[in-house]
């Protein structure tokens, strides 16, 4: 054979077609995919025994029962307890991130002091965390000097806790100073029941798995976000048939079996057309008529005479709810076996007002949902068994004069519902005023700081975690620590106790942590020496009675190990008399006040402002805690939370304004304007403008970026209801 | 001989979209078992790594007669899967003994081809390094290996407690799972029990009554991929909508009062 460069270049081309056609190349191909994914830089999950630690989430009030698992001694992950007394097996997202909270970008391990103006988004410089206690200290010390130990407070975002009573401690050990609280919306709504039936030695509970009808008054019921609990009563096949109330299209008005659209703000008047009805048609049994005190007219207006004037008709132009549903409702209420009507409020919409909780309770307290078989339970309260003497009592902060405080330190603890920046700075005057937030993270409250003192964050130390307000049972829980605090960072009571040296207080004779693992243990003890209830073990979903275990130090075992103690509602009203005006007949002029017109929140659109905007905001990322990274990433890809620079408008409504979806607007209330991105939806009410409390999708794991900035331009600051607050949309450039 | 051989099963999903509240519990769950990355930088809307995605949709009908339904949608494991026929290198495969639609991303080279040829969105890209915030590597789940940049990516019903599932069947003498004994992390974390997962093969499966229900569907089936996850609804809406087809509905909408009532 003949080697011509013809030949030459035939073979050539032959063998790089036979070898593309070989499965030499593609094997090449395919060993350089699996080369590329296995760099060294690639993360390599842990290696180790694995086992589980059960606990509690801490991350609300919720406190759902979680089961960390562990590879050695790092846990990788949190699911729920099956069968938990308190989350019923349920977990939110950011109980699923409860494992890796704690590695959070905005979690801090230097104090840090704020850098910017109090109405400018904050900004951080980090510094030497001794050197900034000892400057709180010195301020301590100054106004304890100076007698003004009265403008000293400390500001417990989750009362009832071990801790509660180190913070009053801590107080104490420094001479003085106010312990404040900040009641949420269920706490509110709590606390309205003995004004109707007077005081009790229970606290109401809002049993909805035992319901069969429950009736919500804009409660975000299968809205919220932390706490698995709601969902847990209202899941399965023998769920309560649900009846909302509630002016948007909530996830809860869009499940429940029944929606009543209502006009912003009017949902009291809805309940009273429901008494009114309840009352004329003579659904209401006669022995418990006979029971109400303020029925008819005696040295205040009767009740009776008041709901009159909320005939369904009145009601229909007050709310635009259909006489002929505002009556088959109270109907259908009537017969129903075990009704519960709820409110509560939203966690970032604000409370419902003290009358507004009061018409609910009433409406529970015709149907006879109130203790006993009914729905609405009355249980014990743990304050009692676990009070501390001499401890100073407790006072809301919005019942403080502006300007009453100095310092204010913080507690660290994630709230669940939204807490105004603004309400926390109004508090404090003086040049030398200052907001010390305790957090493990420059999130929620810390934000509005002018410091932030690095504590362990949910999951490093044992808190413990009693039942929260409307609860269905008495529960107690510890949730234990799953993984080990980094070097260096504080555990609360510890942080307190160098707080209290710094300042010249009187030095304790343990630390802090020890002092508040002997609390909890004390905890325990009484709860065992009340010998009722009955304790869950997580492990094997077992339950056994408190009177079975021999010893207080079996209990505490129990709870160490994730337990949870419960006890049954056993309260009833029995023949109690009760007063739907309140003891003092106070709440009949705010009957009469809503019937000519005037509800709580202000509706009435006022010149220049003719739309309403609604705040909403989800558990516990309304307060704008610390939000899983892992959530946040997969929230902002599925779109599934606005946050607050989105105003939801339907679409007519932005077609009157001149909008268009996806415009940039200025959003403008009496009290201010923010930029906002235009967003139409279906699911919103004509005429409002619906904006998320919390921060911004792309913003979740940064929630130092204006995650309340919408509550400034609402009441919230100002009044403990600011749900609906006259506003305006106008296009403006982008930028 | 014949007892060596595991029993087939055909995992099927049920996922009731009168119980979803699109919480979005069933998302993190899958990502937190299957190493789903975190990168400190946000994704562009177009390039999230997601295997499960919740996505609200709505009956689009005017105030108040409106309704939205959350739809979680995983990778539906279809039986006739067009990402394996399109793959040319043989990364996606269909376990005969499960029905899981499986993907090696070992073998993946990065085409995107079966992205393409899905129907139902349930595949991603991996455009980044694996990336999470600093010290949470720690927190990664070591029965699943985190993917590299340049693959495609999906739910694999998570295989790894399957195989974790076996592992405990295997200890205890045992070749069959119990009912139960094996869930993906979806169905065990959604708070609301909107998710069933089972055998359909097993004819007293709690899955196997609810794919026999007349409102039980699956998402586009004139396609004819044979999904494994079904989806259901009272809604007729709803059931169209898994269809595509809102046409009918939208002609409705001029006759049908605007009732608040749902049903």
């Amino acid at each position: 054979m003949t080697q011509t460069r013809r030949n030459f270049l035939k073979f050539c081309g032959g063998a790089t077609v036979g070898m593309i056609a070989s499965p030499l190349p593609w094997k090449l191909l395919d060993d350089a995919a699996i080369w590329t994914q296995n760099w060294s830089w690639i993360a390599r999950p842990p290696r180790g025994p694995q086992g589980w630690r059960y606990s509690a989430c801490t991350l609300c009030p919720a406190g759902c029962g979680l089961k960390a698992r562990l590879i050695g001694d790092l846990p990788v992950s949190a699911w729920a307890v099956p069968g938990h007394p308190v989350s019923g097996g349920c977990v939110c997202p950011a109980g699923l991130g409860l494992a890796q909270i704690r590695f959070h970008p905005a979690r801090i391990r230097r104090a840090q002091r704020r850098v910017t103006a109090p109405d400018r988004a904050p900004a951080w410089r980090p510094e030497d965390t001794d050197l900034a206690i000892a400057d709180v200290g010195h301020r301590l010390r100054r106004l304890r000097d100076a007698g003004a130990l009265d403008r000293v407070g400390i500001l417990d975002l989750r009362p009832g806790r071990a801790l509660s009573t180190l913070q009053r401690e801590f107080l104490a050990r420094l001479g003085g100073g106010r312990y404040l609280t900040l009641p949420d919306g269920r706490e509110l709504a709590a606390a309205t029941l003995p004004e109707l039936v007077g005081p009790q030695d229970t606290v109401p509970g809002a049993d909805l798995a035992r319901a069969d009808v429950v009736i919500s008054f804009g409660a975000a019921l299968h809205d919220g976000w932390r706490g698995g609990g709601p969902a847990a009563g209202l899941r399965g096949d023998h769920a309560p048939e649900l009846i909302q109330v509630e002016s948007n299209t909530s996830v809860t008005a869009t499940l429940a079996d029944r929606w009543l659209p209502v006009r912003p703000g009017s949902e009291v008047v809805l309940a009273l057309g429901l008494a009114h009805v309840l009352l004329a048609d003579d659904l209401v049994p006669a022995s418990t008529l006979a029971r109400i005190g303020d029925l008819e007219a005696g040295p205040h207006p009767g009740y009776r005479d008041l709901v009159r004037r909320f005939s369904p008709r009145d009601t229909a132009a007050a709310t635009g709810c259909e006489p002929r549903d505002l009556v088959a409702t109270a109907h259908r209420l009537a017969s129903a076996r075990r009704a519960l009507a709820v409110g509560g409020g939203d966690p970032g919409g604000g409370p419902l007002g003290r009358e507004e909780e009061a018409a609910i309770w009433g409406l529970n307290l015709l149907l006879g949902a109130v203790g006993g078989r009914g729905a609405a339970v009355l249980r014990h309260d743990l304050g009692g068994i676990f009070a501390e003497p001499d401890a100073p009592s407790a006072r809301s902060l919005r019942d403080l004069p502006d300007g009453s405080l100095e310092l204010l330190i913080v507690d660290g603890a994630a709230p669940g519902a939204a807490i105004p920046a603004d309400l926390l700075r109004r508090k404090l005057a003086g040049p030398d005023r200052m907001l010390v937030a305790l957090s493990p993270f420059a999130s929620g409250a810390a934000t509005a700081a002018d410091l932030v003192l690095p504590v362990q964050a949910p999951g490093e130390w044992s808190d413990d975690v009693p039942a929260r307000a409307l609860a269905p049972r008495t529960t107690y829980m510890v949730a234990p620590a799953i993984a080990a605090a980094p070097a260096g960072i504080a555990h609360p009571a510890d942080l307190l106790d160098r707080l209290a040296a710094a300042a010249g207080g009187t030095r304790a004779d343990l630390p802090g942590s020890r002092r508040h693992a002997d609390l909890l243990r004390r905890r325990a003890g009484a709860l065992h020496a009340r010998g009722r209830g009955e304790v869950f073990d997580p492990a094997d979903g077992s339950t056994l009675p408190v009177a079975n275990l021999p010893t207080a130090d079996h209990l505490v075992r129990l709870l160490d190990r994730g337990g949870c103690w419960s006890e049954d509602p056993t309260g009833s009203l029995a023949s109690r008399p009760v007063r739907l005006l309140g003891a003092d007949g106070s709440l009949a002029p705010r009957f009469r006040e809503l019937a000519d017109g005037r509800l709580p929140a202000t509706t009435a659109p006022t010149d220049g402002f003719p739309l309403v905007l609604m705040a909403r905001g989800r558990q516990g990322l309304a307060g704008g805690g610390p939000v899983p990274p892992v959530v946040n990433k997969l929230y902002r890809e599925a779109h599934l939370h606005a946050g607050c620079g989105r105003a939801h408008v339907n679409p007519a409504t932005a077609a009157a304004c001149g909008l268009r979806d996806g415009a940039a607007a200025a959003l403008a209330t009496p009290r201010g304007r923010l930029q906002v991105t235009v967003v139409c939806d279906e699911a919103v009410m004509p005429g409002v403008v619906q904006v998320a409390v919390g921060p911004s999708p792309a913003d979740l794991g940064d929630p130092a970026a204006g995650a309340s900035d919408i509550l400034m331009l609402t009441a919230a600051a100002e009044r403990p209801i600011w749900r609906v607050e006259p506003a305006a949309l106008e296009e403006v450039p982008r930028g | 001989m014949a007892d060596r051989i595991r029993k087939p099963s055909q995992y099927v999903m049920v996922i009731d979209l009168d119980r979803c509240t699109g919480c979005g519990d069933c998302m993190v769950a899958c990502a937190v078992e299957n190493n789903v990355a975190v990168p400190p930088v946000p994704a562009a809307e177009s390039r999230g790594l997601t295997w499960m995605k919740v996505y609200r949709v709505g009956n689009g009908r005017p105030f108040p007669a409106q309704r939205f339904v959350h739809v979680p949608i995983p990778c539906q494991h279809c039986e006739h899967a067009p990402c394996i026929h399109v793959c040319p290198v043989t990364a996606v495969q269909l376990d005969p003994e499960t029905g899981i639609v499986g993907q090696i991303p070992e073998r993946c080279m990065g085409c995107r081809y079966c992205m393409a040829a899905c129907p139902y969105h349930a595949r991603y890209f991996n455009w980044y390094d694996p990336i999470w915030p600093e010290g949470m590597e720690a927190t990664l789940n070591p029965d699943v290996s985190p993917r590299m940049r340049g693959v495609a990516e999906k739910c694999n019903l998570c295989h790894g407690r399957l195989d974790r599932a076996r592992e405990r069947a295997a200890a205890e003498g045992r070749r069959e799972l119990r009912p139960g004994e094996y869930v993906p992390a979806c169905a065990e974390a959604c708070p609301m029990g909107a998710i069933t997962f089972g055998d359909l093969l097993d004819p007293r499966s709690e899955v196997a009554r609810l794919v026999a229900g007349p409102t039980t569907f699956r998402l586009l089936e004139s396609l004819g991929t044979e999904p494994k996850v079904y989806y259901r609804s009272d809604h007729e809406w709803v059931r169209r909508l898994g269809q595509s087809r809102l046409e009918p509905l939208r002609a409705e909408r001029r006759v049908l009062p605007e009732a608040t009532h749902h049903g």
